[in-house]
């Protein structure tokens, strides 16, 4: 047709106006599935520990420093003829910190790589949500070891049986945190916390503290898992504010507490803020001390850390020792291909000391290994670990009915630049 | 191809019409979608509701809240649900999927200690919810709460009856470019012909036959026309013929005529008169 004709063009625009109204909200991109990486080739005859944790995403920074502080430990044995003659390797894969990979990459681990046991995963989410499958596959006795969470569901029936506790629970940590506060006399404490198990787990640890001492909560305020620091949490800091607390505990991850912090100083709050051991106080601090830098600015002020492994700076503790020296002479890093190659390491931390030490009373359970090395016999040497000294002034002792390590709780507070031990609780009284 | 005044009106109040009945379609699929959708939503809610109340119980009772978290994030992630959250005996929500904080809105909401109640809640900021409360051991152990968001229905609909009234905006498009192919093959080409010979003859130009010959061929009400406009013309032409030697036999008459009348008025003339006497008067000498 040489000449087009009107109808065509009212049509077109119609057809254009109701195109737009179709287009639904984009499907939210589904997560992807991690990537699938070893970190060491095994050779037959190792022993393989898998470990499924967050190597990217904002919190990379632990999995990646749990992973370093377990190989320098490992890579000592192993150098030094590994445990009666076999290597012990490390099959990880990345989670982001997100379930779904977490419960991929675990059923992976234990029917493909048929690792021997798996250890170090990190997070509350994604750890609640793989314990089921360790009930499923009991049959293979396959076990999980030292998890990165103080959360409960692994420290109670019906899953208690097939994981092993090294650190302290949320609840020691929030229990410490609410005894040494109130006694500061700070009683109005508020809740900062993750939207889901692992913030609730601390919820639930600082509710039922308080509430052995006739408190309750004065205020809570949670935020997205995944919030980068670079989002702004002023919403959450406006909402606990109004509140009017004395104190505030975050149960949260590095990224959005950093930010937490942040904007509440920006906000001109100084109160207290006390974060929990899974928080990575190392990157935590890092975060911190680089916008103070840019900025001009102290937030490290009035900042409280429980951790649930003692401070690396105390090198009267002979495993302090030994994992500064190994973490300064083999300098670990997890395989790049896991983490991208973005991620930064940390000379020492909290989060890569755990990961030693864990390494260190996996490594004293497989000596024990009697007869055969299988899943079972790893779990009886475990069991059967009584009051091993692996360094840190408290000894280790595991039994059938004993599946929780540790419950020593470490407060730490920043000065100049580093978390330090906490001598006097007096500079916070009210 | 030149499209003819009376096709475009056509062609136009025929999308107009297709329009109309899209728009009432759409209006009308729409209210039995939003219907529909509703009961689902609020079906699949209260299902969720109650699973969620029938295995809170043992948690609720014995073990912390991450446990009780951990099955609300996973409920929280199905679609169409936007919060999930758990009141306890005391009134006290003890688990909940909202980021920053429980809204007023929704803290207030109560349930039925009998059955699962579902009612329409307005959040500021957040949205239009469907709030499903189920009650956990008769009440006694608290109440779920789960959320279902209306403006995800809402958009499901509109995606929905946007979708349908597009395909069928585009098959009726399609149809009608079709039909207007048909109809200007087929009825307007044809008249177009007609109306170019039609102002061939307006122009004297001479009717030749053959301009129509395919046309008349047609057995349809447009060959009768091209026939009935075919001897029309022919009768036209021979008319005119016929008339054209009229008016030549009137002009010789009226020649003859005229001679005549000149003629008449020579031999009439007084002059003439008295030359033919005199004419007679000499003949009449001579004799």
């Amino acid at each position: 047709m040489s000449k087009p004709f009107f109808p065509f063009g009212i049509l077109l625009s119609m057809l254009l106006a109701i195109a737009s109204c179709a287009s639904p909200n984009p499907p939210a991109p589904p997560i992807a599935k991690s990537a699938r990486v070893f970190s060491t080739a095994p050779s037959p005859g190792d022993y393989v520990i898998g470990m499924s944790a967050a190597f990217t995403g904002p919190s990379a920074g632990l999995g990646n420093e749990l992973y370093r502080g377990t190989a320098a430990y490992l890579e000592y044995i192993n150098r030094n003829g590994g445990v009666n003659g076999h290597r012990v390797v490390v099959r990880a894969y990345d989670d982001g910190y997100n379930p779904n990979p977490a419960i991929d990459n675990t059923v992976d681990l234990i029917q493909t790589d048929d690792v021997l046991v798996l250890m170090d995963y990190v997070g509350t989410p994604t750890v609640t949500r793989v314990l089921p499958l360790l009930k499923k596959y009991s049959d293979s006795r396959v076990s999980l070891l030292f998890p990165f969470t103080g959360a409960q569901p692994q420290r109670e029936p019906p899953y208690d049986e097939f994981v092993f506790n090294l650190r302290a629970s949320y609840r020691d940590e929030t229990e410490g945190l609410v005894d040494r506060l109130v006694s500061a006399g700070r009683k109005k404490i508020a809740v900062f916390f993750q939207a889901d198990s692992y913030g609730r787990s601390g919820w639930d640890g600082v509710k039922r503290a308080l509430a052995k001492r006739g408190l309750e909560l004065a205020g809570e305020a949670t935020y997205r898992r995944g919030t980068p620091y670079s989002a702004s949490l002023g919403e959450q800091v406006n909402i606990l504010r109004k509140a009017g607390p004395d104190a505030i505990i975050s149960i949260g991850a590095y990224a959005a507490c950093a930010a937490f912090v942040r904007d509440a100083r920006d906000a001109g709050w100084d109160v207290p803020i006390a974060n929990v051991s899974f928080v990575g106080s190392g990157s935590l601090l890092d975060l911190l001390l680089d916008s103070g830098r840019q900025r001009g600015k102290d937030y490290t002020a009035n900042l409280i850390n429980s951790e649930v492994v003692p401070s690396f700076e105390d090198a009267s503790l002979p495993a302090v020792r030994e994992y500064r020296q190994m973490m300064d002479e083999y300098e670990p890093t997890a395989p790049s291909e896991l983490t991208g190659g973005q991620y930064k390491p940390l000379k020492y931390s909290p989060v890569s000391l755990e990961g030693f030490l864990n390494a260190k009373v996996l490594v004293a359970a497989l000596g024990r290994m009697t007869g055969t090395s299988g899943r079972e016999a790893l779990m009886g040497a475990l069991e059967s670990l009584d009051g091993v000294d692996i360094g840190i002034g408290i000894p280790i002792t595991f039994g059938p009915r004993r599946h929780q390590g540790l419950n020593a709780v470490y407060y730490t507070s920043v000065e100049n630049g580093r978390f330090v031990p906490i001598r006097d609780w007096r500079r916070w009284a009210k | 191809m030149r499209m003819p005044k009376l096709l475009q009106k056509v062609l136009a109040g025929v999308l107009v019409l297709f329009v109309a009945v899209v728009v009432t379609t759409s209006v009308i699929s729409g209210w039995n979608l939003d219907r529909l959708l509703r009961e689902q939503y609020d079906s699949k809610g209260a299902a969720l509701a109650n699973d969620i109340a029938a295995a809170s119980v043992e948690t609720l009772l014995n073990r912390d809240a991450s446990t009780l978290q951990s099955a609300l994030d996973q409920s929280a992630e199905i679609q169409g649900v936007s919060y999930v959250f758990i009141v306890d005996d005391r009134g006290q929500i003890v688990a909940h999927t909202f980021v920053p904080s429980v809204p007023e809105a929704v803290r207030s909401l109560s349930g039925n200690r009998a059955t699962t109640t579902i009612r329409d809640v307005h959040v500021d900021g957040l949205g239009d919810f469907a709030d499903i409360a189920a009650p956990i051991l008769g009440g006694e152990a608290g109440y779920v709460h789960v959320g279902m968001d209306r403006a995800i229905m809402a958009n499901q609909i509109k995606s929905a009856i946007a979708g349908t009234s597009l395909a069928i905006l585009v098959v009726m498009i399609a149809l009608a470019a079709a039909g207007a192919m048909v109809v200007i093959r087929t009825v307007t080409r044809p008249i177009l012909r007609l109306t170019d010979v039609a102002q061939s003859l307006e122009r004297g130009d001479p009717y030749r036959p053959e301009a129509l010959a395919g046309l008349s061929k047609q057995k349809d009400e447009l060959g009768q026309l091209a026939r009935v406009f075919g001897d029309m013309a022919a009768q036209v032409k021979a008319r005119e013929t016929r008339l054209k030697q009229q008016v030549e036999e009137l002009r010789i008459e009226i020649d003859q005529t005229k001679k005549a009348k000149q003629v008449a008025e020579i031999t009439e003339s007084d002059y003439f008169k008295s030359l033919r006497q005199k004419a007679k008067e000499m003949r009449t000498v001579r004799e």
